[in-house]
């Protein structure tokens, strides 16, 4: 047998094709959109901006993004067909199901007929998965059938509209903003690869973005903010939360929302979202998790030189906005999205299938026995 | 505390011991865009 292939696990720093969507980790940690810096477009930008850029290949004039903001709002509406699924999904369920789901339903009733239509599905997608979370969320937690069409003029402000069934403040769209813009798009990920993939065969777009919420829902991709916040929560002081950690460091268990595939020296999104993750604690006035955050960042970097990467703030920012730690995934879904479906279009338009090769670790050759004969 | 089924399966990160298939892509975009306020857009 031959021996096990341990370079390139996980194809790591293998180039696995071509894109102009995204630079990661560039000179250690830098990270562009279309060439646009990250700190521009979170210090700038609205989402809707940043998914028209992705999408359509620009920055919008403000024209362009008045429309493409009208657009996006008139999409809201759930089919009827589409709710009576998500009532039927249990509270339980896993939210990452409910989206996968809910993407796949969508396909099946406004199935993309041509790639002519690539624009339009990934506009309405955009404009209805904040609806389809909420839905299952409200139904499925509180008996409530809410509607799902919003004036807001947000993608961020709507989600919170939905969440809590009133208007989000100024300072909480602002964040959702900000955090739908940090997670929008990231390059080669596997979600990210998996949309790619499945592109390739030429496959409609409801089934790209299914198959990428599936592999975002795996504990090595997305949740690990989710995990990052289940870690803080029960800790009541930054001396409680040094003592876990160091606790942690010496079973040598997984710290989460640490360290990152492809950044070396620091992630650059932590910077930004940390920042609004303290300007919401200020105005909660309940600076607790905030404070045991920031412990848990400065222990880790003096005890293993590792870098928040940008889950582990998100925590402590969607806990102050009121956001349930199960829906932080989705949320992550509702912005990479605009990622996914930027590259669906990219694969599109220089597509060759993707069918890589394998080295073969199996037995040489093996005899044919028939039944009877085996034990 | 989370207590439901999706908590429970949230177990690693990105950089956990058992590695996710990460292939890196090879850049086709512009080096570097200047940001410009929306009203000074074309």
């Amino acid at each position: 047998m031959a021996d096990k292939p341990t370079n390139g696990a996980g194809l790591r720093g293998q180039s696995a094709g071509s894109t102009a969507l995204c630079t990661v980790g560039k000179e250690g940690s830098g990270l562009t959109y279309r060439g646009y810096d990250i700190h521009d477009l979170a210090d700038h930008a609205r989402f809707e901006e940043v998914a028209y850029l992705l999408l359509k290949g620009k920055l919008p004039n403000q024209q362009e993004l008045n429309d493409y903001v009208a657009k996006l709002k008139s999409l809201r509406d759930l089919p009827d067909a589409l709710k009576r699924v998500l009532e039927e999904i249990p509270a339980d369920a896993h939210p990452m199901d409910v989206m996968r789901t809910g993407a796949s339903m969508l396909g099946n009733l406004e199935t993309e007929q041509s790639f002519d239509e690539e624009q339009d599905q990934s506009d309405r997608m955009l404009a209805a998965f904040p609806g389809i979370i909420n839905y299952w969320y409200r139904y499925s937690h509180d008996g409530v059938r809410i509607d799902t069409d919003t004036d807001d003029e947000s993608i961020g402000g709507h989600f919170l509209h939905l969440l809590h069934g009133k208007p989000a403040s100024e300072l909480h769209a602002r964040v959702m903003n900000v955090s739908l813009i940090l997670y929008a798009e990231h390059e080669f990920n596997a979600s990210t690869f998996t949309a790619r993939v499945c592109a390739s065969t030429l496959s409609d777009i409801h089934s790209c973005v299914t198959g990428a919420i599936g592999s975002l829902r795996g504990p090595l991709h997305g949740g690990a903010n989710e995990a990052a916040m289940a870690m803080i929560e029960d800790w009541q002081s930054p001396e409680e939360a040094e003592r876990e950690i160091m606790g942690k460091l010496e079973r040598k268990e997984k710290i989460m929302g640490f360290g990152h595939a492809v950044y070396k020296d620091s992630d650059p999104r932590n910077a930004m979202i940390k920042k609004w993750s303290k300007e919401l604690a200020e105005e909660a006035g309940d600076d607790r998790l905030y404070q045991i955050s920031e412990r848990v960042e400065e222990v880790m970097w003096r005890e293993k030189k590792m870098f928040c990467n940008a889950d582990f703030f998100h925590a402590s920012a969607y806990h102050f906005m009121g956001i349930p730690t199960k829906l932080f995934t989705p949320i992550f879904v509702c912005s990479r999205l605009s990622g996914w479906c930027a590259h669906v279009f990219e694969q599109r338009e220089n597509n060759r299938i993707i069918r890589p090769n394998a080295d073969y670790t199996g037995p040489e050759k093996q005899e044919w026995l028939p039944i009877e004969q085996r034990k | 505390m989370v207590t439901d089924r999706a908590a429970q399966v949230i177990i690693a990160t990105d950089s956990g011991p058992v590695r996710a298939a990460s292939g890196a892509m090879k850049g086709t975009g512009p080096e570097k865009q200047e940001w410009l306020p929306i009203e000074q857009r074309d």
